[in-house]
């Protein structure tokens, strides 16, 4: 009963325009912005608190009581945010109280001794407030907590220098150098020194940075910094160790780059050259393009036309070197190499690209691939010939080339005439005589024939001829040209009998081309 | 007849006055405005002329400047520092290290004297008995106070006060969150623009 008459109170308080009938959303919503709008519209936000004004110490006093009760509740609900801590101590500096502001910050270190700001804010105070010898103090304890922060060494030694202080400056340089900084350290210790014109200093600052952080352009640099004040034979000597420094392994280019270019600049064009040549010696082609552009460059404003001829060539000779690696079948460019290095250097360099050359072999034993690979060889055997006037080694290079060449299924006339072409000049009629007939025995041809009748009958060797007319015929009966040479040549010898002989035998062949033409005129 | 004559004085007296009246009411750089609209419109013929003929127009004016021009141009470029942006604290200290010390003008008879007195001591090592000995003299301190308080004073000029726009929508309920809004905005804006049209629109596209 009491429970039933609890709940039925219940419902009836919520009454009836209470009551929700219709469920369903109306159309007309409100947005959340619109909310957002109204609320300001209507300025619901506190404003901050009126501004009072204290009248006497006392109200002073406990203004302050109170708002340090503030700084502390907050500081104690929220350790770890170091802005609190700032700002209460910066409100402390302000009222002039630094002990009170000093004990705020050592709290504060002691909450968090790693925080960059802390440590800056609080040497600013001491040193916004004069006292030099605090501020000295917290300094020397930041750089010793923190000696990897260089924002506390670059404060410490700005305000020493402000201070006037420069050996003291000086010795918190040096402590900060024995830490081996980055680069820009190092830099910052050197423009100091520079600041007071101490050049000997600087010196021996360098000494030490190009051993801490062994990089080439710290080399550079310090060669500049000595070329700078004027000391070149100090100079000389930083580059010349540098090179030795980096050995051989660790050639940089730009070091020689730099090099050449400061004894240009000193008008020592012997030097320059040496400096470039040796590099270009020691460094691998790919990383040298730096070099060999300022080495032409050096080359067109100082050098003789020899001095340009050579770099160019050797740019060339890189160029070429590159394309017949990246394709050894490409023979053009294997003529042009050959073409440049023929024109300049010495046989035995010539030799050796032309082996590599002839050793690219085409892979597919089909003649018109190996048309122009065979130009090569009749190229090396020409170069042999004329330039290197080494017989034997043409002789050689001739009947390589003829091995090489597979003649079952195809040949070429051209070699085999050359070859014996090289032999006449030689004085060497039998060698001749032999390739010649190696070459009938192995791929005759008509040219080969054509040839070599011709040869034979200038040296008015007969007989000789006839054989080998006679061998043509049984090659190629067909030919009626040859049919017809051979009659002619024994008409002229004045041989008619055998002459008619021949040409009833040609009449009845029973193949023959252009048989109108010719036989029947004869 | 003289009337004549004067008339005809007074009638371009009058014409002259009125001239020179609406030149003085022209604003001041009206000249120098007129001149470099007048240049603007040659520049955009001369584009349009090189992109006729198929010529790049940087080229053809890099061909026209004088090589002493050059030079000049470049080394005033070379002299400007321009703000890279926030990347860390240390490297913001550090630039602010280069200025402060590039304006430093030391007091080389002062250093000398000092060089005269300290002597051996002057070039001091990592661990030397020099340190702490130092006791620096009024001006030194004034110096230093100076520089802590230009340096202060400098910092408070990196952020300006932005205006406050009347009719920009309120997203937020009170003061932190408005900042706090249009920090995401900065961050996030550029990504979340359409999600953002979305929304406010209520439906997707």
């Amino acid at each position: 009963m009491h429970k039933m008459a609890s709940t039925a109170a219940g419902k009836q308080r919520i009454g009836k325009a209470a009551k929700v009938i219709n469920k369903a959303a109306s159309e007309v919503q409100i947005t959340a912005e619109q909310l957002l709008r109204e609320a300001k519209h209507r300025d619901l936000e506190l404003l901050p608190p009126p501004q009072k004004r204290q009248e006497t110490q006392e109200e002073l006093n406990s203004y302050n009581r109170r708002k340090r009760k503030e700084f502390e509740d907050y500081i104690r609900k929220h350790r770890q945010v170091v802005h609190i801590w700032i700002k209460y101590a910066t409100w402390e500096e302000r009222l002039r109280e630094i002990q009170r502001a000093r004990s705020i910050y050592e709290r504060a270190l002691d909450v968090d001794h790693r925080n960059v700001a802390l440590w800056l804010k609080y040497a600013e105070m001491e040193m916004k407030n004069r006292q030099v010898n605090h501020a000295r103090n917290i300094w020397d304890r930041a750089i010793t907590i923190l000696p990897r922060v260089n924002q506390f060494w670059y404060k410490y030694t700005y305000m020493e220098e402000m201070l006037g202080n420069v050996a003291g400056c000086r010795q918190v340089f040096e402590r900060w150098m024995e830490w081996q900084p980055d680069e820009q350290a190092w830099h910052s210790y050197i423009n100091f020194e520079l600041r007071y014109k101490e050049v000997e200093k600087a010196r021996n600052i360098y000494e030490s940075f190009v051993f801490v952080h062994p990089e080439v352009k710290n080399w550079i640099k310090y060669a500049r910094f000595e070329d700078k004040h004027g000391y070149i034979t100090h100079a000389r000597k930083v580059f010349e160790r540098a090179v030795e420094f980096f050995g051989e392994e660790y050639m940089d280019e730009q070091l020689f780059v730099a090099f050449a270019k400061f004894e240009e600049k000193q008008k020592e064009s012997e030097r320059v050259r040496v400096v470039y040549k040796y590099a270009l010696d020691k460094i691998p082609k790919q990383q040298a393009r730096e070099l060999f552009k300022n080495y032409t460059i050096f080359e067109k404003k100082f050098g003789g036309r020899w001095g340009i001829e050579d770099v160019i060539i050797s740019k060339r000779r890189f160029q070429y070197e590159e394309e017949v690696k990246a394709n050894p079948h490409n023979y053009d460019a294997w003529f042009d190499y050959l073409r440049l290095v023929e024109s300049d250097t010495d046989s035995d360099t010539v030799r050796e690209v032309y082996e590599r050359a002839i050793a690219n072999v085409p892979p597919i034993s089909e003649k018109r691939h190996w048309k122009r690979y065979i130009y090569l060889w009749v190229n090396y055997a020409l170069y042999e010939e004329l330039e290197a006037m080494d017989s034997t080694r043409t002789r050689q290079v001739y009947r390589a080339c003829l091995e090489l060449i597979p003649h079952k299924k195809f040949t070429f006339a051209k070699l085999w005439i050359l070859y014996a072409q090289f032999e006449i000049r030689q004085k060497n009629i039998q060698f001749a005589r032999q390739a010649l007939g190696t070459s009938i025995g192995k791929c005759p041809k008509n040219k080969l024939f054509k040839w070599y009748i011709q040869l034979e009958l200038q040296l008015r060797e007969f007989e000789r001829c006839r054989k080998l007319y006679v061998k043509y015929i049984e090659f190629n009966p067909q030919k009626s040209t040859t049919w017809m040479k051979f009659a002619e040549l024994e008409t002229i010898l004045g041989d008619l009998g055998r002459a008619h002989a021949i040409n009833e035998l040609a009449i009845n062949q029973p193949r023959l081309d252009m048989p109108e033409r010719t036989l029947w005129r004869q | 007849m003289a009337s004549a004559g004067e008339n005809e004085a007074r009638k371009l007296n009058h014409q002259e006055v009125v001239e020179e009246d609406k030149r003085q009411k022209l604003p001041t750089n009206w000249e120098a405005k007129k001149a470099r609209l007048e240049w603007e419109l040659a520049e955009n013929e001369k584009k349009k002329e090189c992109a006729a003929k198929g010529e790049d127009y940087e080229r053809v004016k890099l061909m026209e400047i004088s090589a002493d021009d050059a030079d000049r141009w470049e080394r005033k470029k070379k002299k400007k520092n321009p703000d890279p942006g926030f990347s860390d604290y240390a490297a913001a200290q550090l630039r602010q290290y280069q200025r402060l010390t590039k304006q430093i003008k030391p007091d080389m008879e002062e250093y000398e004297r000092q060089r005269e007195e300290c002597g051996e001591d002057f070039y001091p090592s990592a661990n030397s008995l020099l340190h702490g000995t130092h006791v620096p003299s009024v001006e030194g301190i004034d110096r230093m106070v100076a520089d802590v308080e230009k340096q202060i004073e400098k910092r408070g000029k990196y952020s300006r006060r932005r205006a406050y726009n009347d009719d920009a929508d309120i997203d937020y309920i009170n003061e932190r969150n408005a900042k706090f809004n249009k920090k995401a905005e900065r961050f996030y804006g550029k990504y979340t623009a359409e999600i953002k049209q979305n929304l406010e629109r209520g439906t997707a596209v």
